[in-house]
This record gives structure tokens, sequence and C-alpha cells, in this order.
């Protein structure tokens, strides 16, 4: 009942109608591209299931769950999330040394890298590396930030504006 | 052409958007106080998660005017269209949540990207919704596209829920949700949640408006193409020796106002 | 601030002030598409039928 109009109508397009009238209807071009950009689509939805069956599954191990596991786990690289302990952290010359911790299961943290600027103690945070022993060896530091808000200094900022919104 | 209930609707929602949001940047950049753990960061709290909701929002107008459109006591091809524009405006806000999650990863986590669940089903939702909108771009009639579409604007909905829940199923970077927990205990207050709230509205009021103005791009552009399809099978017809002579295609858009010309 | 909660307002803005532009503006050429079109419609309403 339906007839595929679009194709059949461009291909015999009388050559004395000019081309800039058509706006909407669809020309070859506009075809190829769509396919085009459909075929891209898949490729990036193949990737994305890829990546995401690869990392976001089990995006990371707690410190007990790698302590527990670290046999197996040897010295490939995963991620590791885990408290940081107060009074854990020594700044080293090419990054920081502390330890996290989860279900009272602690892992000592030798860090290469920057620390983010939220980092901090008793904040979870997401290590990427891989054991050394019993030493987590980690050259990048995520910070796991909570879904609370909280007003810093409330009152002050009360005062300032005069009334409380 | 378009009803001026329509046009003046659009215009106060168009108007109405723009002082919210104007509210929501004041309150969220200069009044709300910072926070105690990410300082200033927490600024852009106020407008990440509104935008994020509004590219669930669309997706949600996007599926229900699939279903309409599917279903064949309702079957129009404005739902159809409708779907379509609450896509592409979707398409637009879920860029939106990835460019403003990245912003905020980069000095909160530390990281601008991560393979985490949240992330990931994002921009696969993203990903998807593109796809729907190129799918629309391959060439078929009004009823085959509909079709074709309002089962791809379906699928990919199925991503939705995921994405909201991504946080609770999988372990994540990402943090739960603030308001919309499963708890349901709002983990903001004050100012700040007021200017969340805010915020939220905010943004809905631009999807309305938008959504309006892409609708009725997506109406006027059906009726050119109608006009355009007469022109050629006029054309043809005046063709002495067509073999092609045949009667106007039922390429049936529903009923527009637009006058009947048999 | 600290740059980045600036450079995320401004994405926000910009992004959506852009898509604005771009709908007013289609759907201002689509009229103006639409207008000949419709004065021939008119047009041909009016003349008595073959």
């Amino acid at each position: 009942m339906v007839q595929s109009v679009s194709d059949g109508a461009d291909s015999s397009r009388p050559a004395n109608m000019s081309k800039s009238k058509a706006r909407v209807l669809p020309s070859k071009r506009r075809a190829r591209r769509a396919w085009v950009a459909l075929g891209i689509v898949v490729i990036a939805i193949g990737f994305l299931l890829y990546k995401g069956l690869g990392n976001s599954l089990v995006y990371f191990r707690t410190a007990a769950g790698a302590v527990r596991d670290r046999a197996q786990l040897g010295s490939s690289t995963f991620r590791l999330e885990g408290v940081v302990v107060p009074g854990s952290i020594h700044d080293t010359t090419s990054g920081v040394d502390f330890a996290v911790e989860s279900s009272s299961v602690s892992v000592q943290v030798h860090d290469t890298a920057n620390p983010p600027q939220l980092f901090q103690p008793n904040i979870p945070v997401v290590l990427v590396g891989h054991f050394s022993g019993s030493i987590f060896l980690s050259d990048q530091i995520m910070v796991k930030h909570s879904a609370n808000y909280v007003a810093a200094h409330p009152d002050r900022v009360a005062t300032v504006n005069g009334k409380k919104l | 052409m378009e009803s001026r209930g329509y046009r003046w609707s659009r215009r106060a929602i168009g108007i109405v958007s723009l002082l919210l949001v104007a509210a929501t940047v004041i309150l969220g950049l200069w009044i709300t106080p910072p926070d105690v753990v990410q300082g200033q960061l927490v600024r852009l709290i106020y407008v990440h998660p509104p935008v994020a909701w509004v590219a669930y929002l669309a997706y949600g107008v996007t599926s229900i005017g699939s279903i309409l459109y599917l279903w064949k006591r309702t079957r129009n091809l404005k739902w159809d269209l409708l779907a379509a524009a609450s896509a592409e405006v979707g398409v637009v806000f879920t860029g939106l949540t990835l460019i403003t999650g990245s912003i905020w990863g980069r000095p909160a986590w530390g990281v601008w990207w991560t393979w985490d669940a949240r992330l990931t089903t994002t921009a696969l939702l993203f990903v998807l919704y593109l796809g729907y909108l190129a799918l629309r771009r391959v060439p078929a009639d009004s009823h085959q596209r509909a079709v074709r579409s309002s089962i791809a604007g379906l699928i990919a909905f199925i991503d939705v829920p995921i994405v909201h829940q991504s946080v609770v199923w999988w372990r994540t970077l990402h943090q739960g949700a603030t308001v919309l927990n499963p708890s349901l205990s709002p983990k903001i207050h004050g100012e700040m949640a007021m200017t969340l709230l805010l915020g939220f509205i905010s943004f809905t009021s631009v999807y309305a408006w938008m959504l309006m103005h892409r609708y009725q791009i997506a109406i006027l552009e059906q009726k050119v193409l109608d006009a355009e399809l007469d022109q050629l099978i006029e054309e043809r017809r005046r063709e002495p020796d067509s073999e092609s002579r045949q009667a106007r295609p039922t390429n049936d858009v529903g009923n527009f106002d637009q006058p009947s010309k048999v | 601030m600290n740059g980045y909660v600036e450079a995320g307002y401004l994405a926000v803005l910009g992004v959506l002030a852009g898509y604005s532009v771009l709908l007013v503006g289609r759907s201002r050429r689509m009229k103006k598409v639409l207008l000949p079109v419709k004065v021939k419609a008119d047009r041909e309403e009016s003349r008595p039928t073959e």
C-alpha cells in the first residue's frame, strides 16, 4: 500500500525541477549520510558495550575483597576501593603513601601520581594499580565523592546576605 | 500554520525559562554557600542533575509519542513527530550531562572520564538516541519511518532506568542519587536544596520551550514535504509518456489542518 | 571561582543558547519555505475543480 516515495522520486526527478526547490525531500546524498551515521552509531554502541562489560560490571574491588583474593590477583592491574586511613598519609618525592581500609581490613598504598584536590583523610578513594607483595602500587587516585552536600560556614553566608533563602 | 494560542504559550514559556535559568545561575554561582568537602565545585550540582533529569524526561516523552503512534487507535503522525522532536532535545541535554559531569569529575574525582557503570550507560544513552535520530534520516515514507523509529525509540528507552539504577546495581565511582535515592531521603538541605530544585524546574521549563519549537519545525517540515510530493506528482502526471503515471501516493500524514487538495 | 565551575555553567548556557538560536532560525526558514506553497495551495483551492 505504501510505496517507497523517496528513492523513486529522487531518481526520476525531472531535470527541469530545480534542486533548490526540494527542501525536505530526501536526496541520495542525505540517504548515504544517514546510513554512514547509523554505521558509526552501531560501532559506537559496540565499543561502549565492550568497555562497559570489561570495566563497569566489577568497577572496583574493596580493600577487604582484594586482600582476600590477593593470591589470585597476582600483579594484575585492577581498581582498589577503600577509605583513606587518617594519620596514614605521608607525602613522598613522587607522590604519596597512605593506607586504605574497608571492613576493617587495611591495605598499604604507595602512590606515584599527584592526588586530586579532594584527596584527604576519611574520604573513599578508588586506586588504579597492582599488588607488589602486600603493598598496592597505585598510579592513579580517584576520589569517590558521596552524595551528601553540606554548606560550609552556613552562618557566615546567612549573615552576609542578610537573610536566609 | 501555527495557532495563536500555541505561539503565545511558547513565548510565555520562553520568557519564564529565561528568568528561571537566570535565577538558577545567580543562586548557584553567587548566593549559595560552598560545600564542606567540595568547596566551590558544589555549584556544578545545580546544573548537572537537572540537565540529566531533562534527558530522562525527554526520552520519556519520546516513548509516550512512540507508543501512541504504534497503538492503532491513537495512530497519528503527530505523535511520531513529537517523539522525534523530544528525542533531539533529549540528545542535547544528554550531551550536556556528559559535558558537565566530565567538568565536575576532573577536579572532584581526578579524572575527566572513567568506565564505571553510570558513565558508560549514560554515554550509551547518548549514542542510542543519536542512532534513533540517524534512523529517522534513512529515507522511507512517513508511516514506515514512524513505525521504525517508534520501535527504536522504545528499545532505546530501556537504558534510562538502567542509567538511573546503575549506581545501585553496580559499584561505581559516581555517587548515588542525592534526592531520588532508594531510601528517598534527600542528602541536601536548605538553600542548596532550594537551588537544586530551582535548577530542576528551570531546565524543565527550557525543555518545554525547546520541545514546542522543535515540534513546530517538524510539523512545518512535514507540510513542506507533502507540498513537494504533490508538486512532484503533478509534474509527472504532465509528462505525456509517463509510465509511472500513478495515483497520489497514500503517504497519509494524518489529520493535519492542511486543506485537502483532492 | 576555580575555572571548572565557570566552564560548566558556560557550557550549559552556551549549548542551550546555541541550540535555541538554531531552532528559531530553522523554524523561520521553514515558515518562509512554506509561504509560497501555502499561497499556491490557497489559489488552487479557490479555482474551480477540473
